[in-house]
């Protein structure tokens, strides 16, 4: 279970004069196995949410608790999928996918090649990120965190620069993959229709300083056929007119 | 590759053909004189300054011994000079570039250190060293060459995606690791195309150093001599012989490159 309590960012401008804030005082209950959409506008604080909720850096006040701790560095059981996945361009799909994890004892070779096989990476191990598709490059950064057997997978704005059919694919992918392995999923995205497709809540933000303007329940999620649900579009147009107002 | 080698062969009879035009040249702009008292005429002593390249070849299987040392000597001195400025600069450049904190506090000194002709070191560093000592003209070749290698590489590091950074330390790599998995092979390629040109940049420093400074061995010497008694074949010859050190460097460097950064060249 992830609990964010009070949360707030700010930090000095340019000149170190004045402090901007980038959230102002958000708190979030995301239970485990859960999964939740972020949106809101561009530039609102999105990104810098996820990033504490990772570890990466430290709120001004508040706290987030995931499974009982305190967060104040990278957890080995929480993955990020950054937008243009973060792969390392002068590492293979290999070296890519067991970048960072404990390679001890004899059960990482297993749970990596089962990973690699699950997301159809077979036989590309020895690629470089320059030789995949954009597609191919989502499904790494999805194989390290099945392989780093991450219980909560935080995507920012992962799937931002897909052409349309292979967006839908890797969307109905991520949902496959959070229904069998279980993990808790916390999505920021500026895509109303890949929110409601993946969030059983979705978390509207408001302009920066980001706070939480309403929190949306969608009991539909979980069928791919939801898409072409007449639920679905009702939903994407309630965010739609929320976010305009 | 095949088409490389052939690149780089081709390169030099082109240089080569353009060098005995340029000979020829001399030949119609400065004909020949007639001898004042048989009235024959005489080969113009100008042609001799420029040689064609045949004559300049002639010279190496003749005097090998004589160039194979001195080149010896210069890509010695060349070799451990760049090695000493990639030791110094490259880890100095990568840490300004990557953390926060230094960049304010180093760049403004790199910067300022950066423009200066590293000529007016010289002086300090032969008193300091030793006129002739082989420490002084290697120590004024890191001098050039570092500053070269240092700004390059901390721009480098300073422009790395910072999602790169990001992802690496979700992963849970620590902050020391961040400069092996991600600062280093980042930048490489910035800092291999700066070696290159910090080749070409050591070459002139040490062909410097050699003719200024009596030096025994060294084909900045060996062509400093040749010009003392005019002989322009040996002259040359000389700069040839640097030509292709240049380019042996280069070329190992380039192997060095795609060996080391072989995600740019799939």
């Amino acid at each position: 279970m992830i609990e964010v309590d009070g949360l707030s960012l700010a930090y000095p401008d340019g000149h170190g004069a004045r402090e901007t804030q980038v959230i102002a005082g958000i708190s979030l209950r995301v239970e485990a196995g859960e999964s939740v959409a972020i949106i809101g506008p561009s530039g609102c604080g999105k990104s810098s949410l996820l990033y504490i909720l990772a570890g990466l850096i430290r709120p001004s006040a508040g706290q987030v608790v995931i499974a009982g701790e305190a967060i104040t560095h990278p957890r080995p059981d929480v993955a990020l999928i950054l937008q243009d996945t973060g792969l390392l361009p002068w590492k293979t799909v290999w070296q890519n996918a067991i970048f960072g994890l404990p390679l001890h004892g004899t059960g990482w070779l297993k749970r990596i090649k089962r990973a690699l096989r699950e997301l159809g990476l077979e036989g590309m191990e020895q690629r470089y990120p320059s030789q995949l598709s954009g597609g191919e490059k989502k499904r790494v950064g999805l194989a390290r965190a099945l392989a780093q057997n991450a219980r909560l997978l935080l995507m920012d704005e992962p799937l931002a620069a897909l052409d349309t059919l292979t967006k839908e694919h890797t969307q109905n992918l991520i949902l496959t993959l959070w229904k069998k392995h279980g993990f808790t999923l916390l999505l920021v995205t500026h895509d109303i229709e890949e929110a409601v497709f993946l969030g059983q809540r979705i978390v509207a933000l408001s302009q920066r300083p980001a706070k939480i303007v309403d929190v949306i329940t969608n009991a539909g999620v979980g069928e791919e056929a939801y898409r072409q649900s007449s639920q679905f579009f009702q939903k994407v147009s309630e965010i739609r007119a929320l976010l305009r107002s | 590759m095949k088409r490389e080698v052939l690149g780089y062969v081709l390169s030099i009879l082109v240089i080569l053909v353009l060098w005995q035009l340029a000979s020829w040249a001399m030949h119609w702009a400065f004909p020949p004189i007639p001898d004042p008292r048989t009235a024959e005429l005489k080969p113009n002593p100008r042609w001799r300054v420029l040689p064609g390249p045949l004559e300049a070849l002639q010279v190496f299987p003749a005097h090998w011994q004589e160039i194979g040392i001195h080149s010896l000597a210069t890509g010695l001195r060349l070799t451990v000079s760049l090695l000493i400025s990639f030791v110094l600069a490259v880890p100095l450049g990568l840490s300004i570039g990557h953390e926060r904190w230094a960049r304010p506090l180093l760049s403004p000194l790199v910067y300022t250190a950066y423009p200066i002709p590293k000529v007016v070191f010289w002086p300090i560093l032969f008193m300091l060293l030793g006129v002739q000592s082989e420490a002084a003209k290697i120590s004024f070749i890191v001098l050039v060459v570092f500053f070269q290698l240092l700004v390059s590489a901390r721009d480098a590091a300073a422009n790395i995606p910072r999602d790169y950074v990001l992802s690496a330390l979700a992963a849970g790599v620590s902050h020391a690791k961040i400069y092996w998995h991600v600062v280093l092979p980042g930048s490489l390629p910035a800092i291999f195309t700066s070696l290159r040109i910090s080749l070409g940049l050591g070459i002139f420093a040490l062909y410097l150093a050699e003719t200024v400074i009596e030096t025994p061995y060294g084909l900045g010497s060996y062509i400093n001599d040749a010009f003392g008694y005019f002989s322009f074949e040996k002259v040359f010859a000389g700069i040839m012989a640097i030509g292709l050190l240049g380019l042996g460097i280069y070329i190992l460097i380039e192997i060095l490159e795609r060996w080391l950064c072989r995600w740019k060249y799939i």
